[in-house]
C-alpha cells in the first residue's frame, strides 16, 4: 500500500478528467491510502481541473470518505437494535474512555481507530464488534480489555 | 422569440420563451417568495420557497426551475402552499437567530432602535448588520412561524472571524449557495462551496480552513450577494445600506479597474463591483482596502505652515503663500522635487511645469516604491538644496531632516512631516477627479464623488495655484510614461498593490498583514499611560452570546458598593468611559462583577479582555444607591429585567429578600439562548418568571406582559433593561398607579455630574442620571428623548468600531 498521497503518477490519472469520474477516483484514493488526504484533494483538483473547495464539497458529502489516516486496527462497534438492547452503548463508552478518543478518531499513536456501524448482521452474537476483519460476539467488559491488550 | 400566455393566480400573464415561471411572475409584477433565485445566476432550486401548483403537473414544483409554457395555469398562494412554505422556513431558520421575526413588539421596538446595535454576534435582527436589506426578513415576516416547534440550534460557535475583511456567521446562513455560485461564475473554480451535509452543511473552503489560506482572492462578491447577514464586510457593515452608488475607477494600481463607490449621507462607506461579471471582478484592495484607506484616521485633513518659526494650522492662502515663497527663493537648481508616478496626468503635468519653470531637479518615484527606495545619490544630495518639495511619502525621517526647507504634501500624516515648513493635505481617490493614462495609452477620466472630509484639495489645483503665485507658465503637451504593473492582483494575493503614494497600504488596513503585507510601524499605537494600580480581571465568562460576566479585583469598590450603584469602566487607557451596573460584589474577597452586553466598541473591548489582563479604569461605586426605606411598607416587590438588566436586578432582589419582602423576578430575552442568571435569580427570589419573545422558553412575550397581568398584586415594581423594554413597562406603570422605578443608562462621561451628557427628562424636570439616578420614576421618564440622546453619536460609533486589530477583538 502506498502512503504517498501526492504521488504524481497517481492511479486516478487513469480516469478521464471529467466530473462524473470524481467519485470513482476518490474511492480509489481511499482504497489506496485508507483516507482522503489534503494532498490527494490537491492532486485531484489538478487532474480534474476543479477547485479544492469543489472536491472537498463532494468528499465531505459522503459518509464513506474519511479525512484522517485510519489506525493500524479499526474497531467497529455494532449499534444495531439487538446490540443496543444488550448494552453496546456501554461497550462504546468503555472503548472511548479506554482509548481516550471519540468515534471517528484514531489514537495518537496511530494504533486504533474507533467507529460505530448501524448493524453487523450478527444479532445473535449481540453485543458485537469487529476488529479489522474479526467479529467478536457476546462481549463483556473484561473480554474487551483482553482484546485491546492483544492489539499491537 | 415566442410569446407565451400563462395564468398566474387568475391573472393573464405574458412571458417570453425560455423564462421560468418565477421570471414570468416577476416580469408581470407578481410576487412569489424566493431566497436562492438570483437574476445573474442560473436556476438552482435550493430554498423551496417558490413552490407553486400548476395544473397538470404533479406535486408542488419550484417556480424558479420550471420553464414557463403555453397555457399554464399557476397558483402561488393556496393554503396548502402557504403551510408548506411556513414549514420550509421553519426548518431553514431553526438555527437562525429569528426571534424578531415572530415578535409581537417588533415594530414598536424597531421604532426605538432605528439602526441595529453593533454587537459581536447577531443574535436577532436588531443586532444584525443586514437588517436594512435582509432578504430572509422580508420573506419571513408574516409567514414564519414556530408551528413544528423545532429546537433552537443557535450556537456562538458558528461565528468565524479569523479571516481578513470577512465575518462569517453560519447561524444566519440559509444555504442558498448564492455565494458559491457567484464565486464559480466569477472565478470559474469556486473557492468556497457547500460542504458536509444535513445539519452540518455549511459554506466553507476546502477542509474548512481560513479562506486566506485557500483559493479565495477576497474579491468580496460573495459578501455583496449574500441575501442574509451570514457573510459581511467587517469594516463597512454597520454603516447600513448606501443611498448612492457612483461608477468610478480604482486608483490604487495602474490597472484602474471600474469600481462602484457606495456612498451614504455623503460619505464613502464601501466599494464594490460595477456589475456581476468576470470582467468587473475586483481585488481585495479595490473591494476592501479602498474605503479603509480613504477613511483612515491618519488622513491629513488640513494645511499647516510655519508662522513665526512654529508649525501651526493655517489657511490655504497662508499655506500656499508660504510654499510659493520657499519655492521662489529656491529657483535655479536649488530646488529638489520628488513625486510619484501614480498621480493624475494633470498633477504630473503641473509638477513638470514647476520643475521647468524653477529649473529644479526632479525625481519621479516609480509605482509601488516608498521612502526607502529613494535613490541613494538623491538622498545624499538633499542637504545641498535650498528647498525640497515632496508630493507623497517619499522621505524617511532621516532624509527629511537633511532638507534645509521642506514642503511636504501628502494624503496622510507621516513622521517625516514633523520636519516640514509647509504641510499640504491632498484630496485623493473619490474626493478628486483627474485624467489617468492606462497602460495602452488610453485616457480614463475620473470625477470626484464625495466631498473631502476636511480641508484637503486636489493636488492638481494646488499646483496650479502655486504656478500662478510664482508666475510660471503652463505648458501643454505633457506625455505621461507608461506605468508597469507586475502580476495580476485579481488572481494572485501576493501581487496585490502594497503602496499608495509612498505609504504602505497595510498601515491603514491591518488585515492586509494576513496577505503577507508589512506595516511600517509609522502608526503603531502608543501605549496609554496608566495612573495608579490597574484593575485585574479575575474571570471573564460568556453567559450568553454577547453577554460577558467580568469579575474584577477592586477591593475599595467592593467595600463601599451598594445595590443599584454602577461604575465607569475603561478597557484601555484611551478607551471610552462607559457605565455598567455593579451586578455583584464581595467586600471580603475584594472583587466586583459586571455583566457587559456587547453593543459597540467599548463593550467589545471590555468583552475581549481575558482573565489575568487589566482594565485601565474601574471607577465607582457611582450613582445614588437604591433607597430601600421607601419600600418599608411594601410587602411584595416585582422586579423586571431584560438583557443586561437581568443581572442588574440581581443585587436588588437579594437586598429585598434580606429585608423580608416577597420578591418575584420576571426576566425577558428574545430567545432561550439569550437567557442567563436564572439559577442565581431563583436563589434570591420567591418566584422567577421567564418570558421569551419567541416562546422558546417560559411563555411568549416580554416582562411588560407579566407586569400588565400581575402588577396589580404588587406594592412596587422596578424595571431595568433596554430603553424599549423600560418604555414598554412605563406604559403599564402609568396604568397601575403604584410605585414604579427604572434604572437609566444614558451616555455618560465622568459619572459625577460634571459633563451633563447623561441628562434625562423625568416628569418635565431635567436630571443627571449619574448623580440623581440611576433610579427614577418609571412612569415619568421621557423614554423617546432618552432613545434619541442615546443615538446621537451613532455614525461616530460606527467609525469607532474596533478595527485597529482587524476588528478581531470581538467575543471569544
Amino acid at each position: 500500500m502506498s502512503t504517498n498521497a501526492s504521488n504524481s503518477t497517481d492511479s486516478f490519472c487513469n480516469f478521464e478528467p471529467k466530473r462524473e469520474y470524481l467519485v470513482p477516483a476518490l474511492q480509489e484514493v481511499q482504497e489506496r491510502d485508507g483516507y482522503v488526504s489534503e494532498a490527494a484533494v490537491e492532486a485531484l483538483a489538478k487532474h480534474f481541473n476543479l477547485s479544492k473547495a469543489d472536491i472537498y464539497s463532494v468528499v465531505s458529502f459522503y459518509a464513506q470518505f474519511k479525512f484522517t489516516k485510519p489506525g493500524k486496527h479499526t474497531i467497529k462497534v455494532c449499534q444495531g437494535t439487538a446490540c443496543h438492547v444488550r448494552g453496546s452503548g456501554n461497550l462504546l463508552k468503555a472503548l472511548k474512555q479506554r482509548l481516550g478518543i471519540e468515534e471517528g478518531q484514531t489514537t495518537p499513536d496511530g494504533l486504533i481507530s474507533l467507529e460505530h456501524v448501524a448493524c453487523l448482521g450478527a444479532c445473535a452474537l449481540a453485543p458485537a464488534m469487529v476488529v479489522d476483519d474479526k467479529v467478536y460476539g457476546r462481549l463483556t467488559l473484561p473480554e474487551l480489555e483482553k482484546i485491546l491488550k492483544e492489539l499491537k | 422569440m415566442k410569446t407565451l400566455n400563462l395564468t398566474i393566480d387568475g391573472v393573464k400573464v405574458e412571458a417570453q420563451e425560455g423564462m421560468t415561471v418565477l421570471q414570468a411572475a416577476r416580469a408581470a409584477g407578481l410576487y412569489i417568495p424566493s431566497l436562492c433565485a438570483h437574476k445573474d445566476l442560473s436556476p438552482y432550486g435550493a430554498c423551496r420557497l417558490c413552490v407553486v401548483e400548476i395544473d397538470g403537473l404533479r406535486g408542488t414544483p419550484t417556480a424558479c426551475t420550471t420553464p414557463a409554457a403555453e397555457g399554464m395555469n399557476v397558483r402561488t398562494n393556496t393554503p396548502g402552499l402557504e403551510l408548506q412554505r411556513r414549514h420550509t422556513l421553519e426548518l431553514m431558520l431553526s438555527g437562525h437567530p429569528s426571534p424578531c421575526l415572530t415578535c409581537d413588539s417588533r415594530n414598536d421596538c424597531e421604532s426605538v432602535k432605528k439602526t441595529p446595535a453593533k454587537a459581536g454576534a447577531s443574535t436577532r435582527c436588531s443586532l444584525c448588520s443586514n437588517r436594512p436589506t435582509c432578504a430572509v426578513r422580508s420573506v419571513a415576516i408574516g409567514s414564519y412561524s414556530r408551528d413544528i416547534g423545532l429546537p433552537v440550534t443557535y450556537s456562538a460557535d458558528k461565528i468565524e472571524k479569523s479571516d481578513p475583511f470577512i465575518d462569517r456567521d453560519h447561524n444566519l446562513c440559509v444555504l442558498c449557495s448564492i455565494c458559491a455560485r457567484v464565486c464559480e461564475k466569477l472565478h470559474d473554480k469556486p473557492a468556497i462551496s457547500i460542504t458536509k451535509r444535513g445539519k452540518d452543511a455549511k459554506i466553507a473552503s476546502a477542509f474548512g480552513k481560513d479562506w486566506i489560506l485557500e483559493e479565495c482572492t477576497f474579491c468580496g462578491a460573495c459578501v455583496d450577494e449574500c441575501p442574509t447577514g451570514s457573510l459581511t464586510d467587517r469594516w463597512s457593515k454597520w454603516y447600513g445600506a448606501p443611498d448612492t452608488e457612483i461608477e468610478s475607477y480604482c486608483q490604487f494600481c495602474p490597472k484602474r479597474c471600474k469600481i462602484s463607490l457606495k456612498i451614504k449621507d455623503g460619505r464613502l462607506v464601501s466599494t464594490g463591483m460595477v456589475s456581476l461579471d468576470k470582467e468587473s471582478t475586483l481585488c481585495a484592495i479595490g473591494r476592501f482596502a479602498y474605503p479603509q484607506v480613504f477613511n483612515s484616521r491618519h488622513r491629513l485633513t488640513r494645511p499647516y505652515a510655519k508662522i513665526g518659526g512654529e508649525m501651526a494650522p493655517a489657511s490655504w492662502d497662508e499655506t500656499l503663500e508660504s510654499a510659493a515663497k520657499i519655492l521662489g527663493a529656491a529657483g535655479g537648481g536649488k530646488l529638489l522635487v520628488i513625486s510619484g508616478e501614480n498621480l493624475s496626468d494633470e498633477t504630473r503635468s503641473g509638477v513638470c511645469d514647476l520643475i521647468k519653470g524653477l529649473k529644479a531637479d526632479f525625481v519621479e518615484m516609480p509605482y509601488g516604491t516608498t521612502a526607502a527606495d529613494l535613490p541613494k545619490d538623491v538622498a545624499d544630495k538633499i542637504g545641498s538644496y535650498d528647498a525640497v518639495l515632496c508630493l507623497g511619502n517619499y522621505l524617511t525621517v532621516e532624509n527629511a531632516k537633511k532638507a534645509k526647507s521642506l514642503i511636504a504634501a501628502d494624503f496622510v500624516k507621516t513622521r517625516a512631516q514633523k520636519e516640514a515648513d509647509v504641510l499640504i493635505p491632498f484630496a485623493v481617490f473619490a474626493e478628486t477627479g483627474g485624467t489617468y493614462t492606462d497602460k495602452n495609452g488610453s485616457k480614463i477620466c475620473i470625477s470626484a464623488a464625495v466631498k473631502p472630509s476636511g480641508m484637503q484639495r486636489p493636488p492638481a489645483g494646488i499646483l496650479a495655484d502655486l504656478l500662478m503665485k510664482l508666475n510660471l507658465p503652463h505648458e501643454p503637451g505633457f506625455k505621461p510614461s507608461n506605468i508597469e504593473l507586475k502580476g495580476d492582483p485579481h488572481k494572485d494575493k501576493k501581487a496585490l498593490p502594497r503602496v499608495i503614494y509612498g505609504s504602505l497600504i497595510a498601515d491603514f488596513v491591518p488585515d492586509l498583514r494576513d496577505f503577507g503585507q508589512e506595516q511600517s510601524g509609522e502608526y503603531a499605537p502608543k501605549k496609554g499611560h496608566l495612573i495608579g494600580e490597574p484593575y485585574e480581571i479575575l474571570e471573564n465568562t460568556l453567559l450568553a452570546p454577547n453577554f460577558h460576566m467580568l469579575k474584577i479585583k477592586a477591593p475599595e469598590m467592593a467595600k463601599y458598593a451598594k445595590p443599584g450603584q454602577f461604575a465607569i469602566l475603561m478597557a484601555d487607557a484611551n478607551s471610552e468611559r462607559s457605565p455598567f451596573t455593579i451586578a455583584n460584589w464581595d467586600a471580603k474577597e475584594g472583587w466586583v462583577k459586571f455583566v457587559i452586553e456587547e453593543v459597540g466598541r467599548s463593550s467589545a473591548e471590555l468583552g475581549a479582555k481575558k482573565a489575568g489582563e487589566y482594565l485601565a479604569t474601574v471607577s465607582g461605586p457611582l450613582g445614588t444607591p437604591l433607597d430601600f426605606s421607601q419600600f418599608d411598607s411594601a410587602k411584595n416587590i416585582l422586579l423586571l429585567g431584560g438583557c443586561y438588566g437581568i443581572a442588574a436586578i440581581y443585587p436588588l432582589a437579594r437586598e429585598f429578600k434580606k429585608r423580608g419582602k416577597r420578591v418575584v423576578a420576571a426576566i425577558e430575552a428574545s430567545s432561550a439562548y439569550l437567557l442567563y442568571y436564572k439559577d442565581k435569580l431563583r436563589e434570591v427570589s420567591d418566584e422567577l418568571i421567564i418570558k421569551t419573545r419567541d416562546g422558546t422558553e417560559g411563555t411568549r412575550g416580554g416582562a411588560s406582559d407579566v407586569y400588565g397581568e400581575i402588577g396589580g398584586d404588587f406594592d412596587a415594581a422596578i424595571a431595568i433593561g433596554c430603553v424599549f423594554m423600560m418604555k414598554q413597562n412605563s406604559r403599564v406603570a402609568k396604568k397601575t398607579g403604584k410605585k414604579s422605578l427604572c434604572a437609566l443608562n444614558p451616555i455618560m462621561v465622568d459619572g459625577t455630574g460634571m459633563c451633563g451628557a447623561c441628562r434625562v427628562s423625568v416628569g418635565g424636570e431635567t436630571k443627571f442620571a449619574c448623580v440623581h439616578g440611576p433610579f427614577f420614576d418609571l412612569d415619568k421618564v421621557d423614554f423617546d428623548e432618552l432613545a434619541k440622546r442615546r443615538s446621537a453619536y451613532s455614525v461616530l460609533e460606527v467609525d469607532a468600531m474596533p478595527r485597529h486589530e482587524g476588528g478581531k477583538c470581538h467575543q471569544q
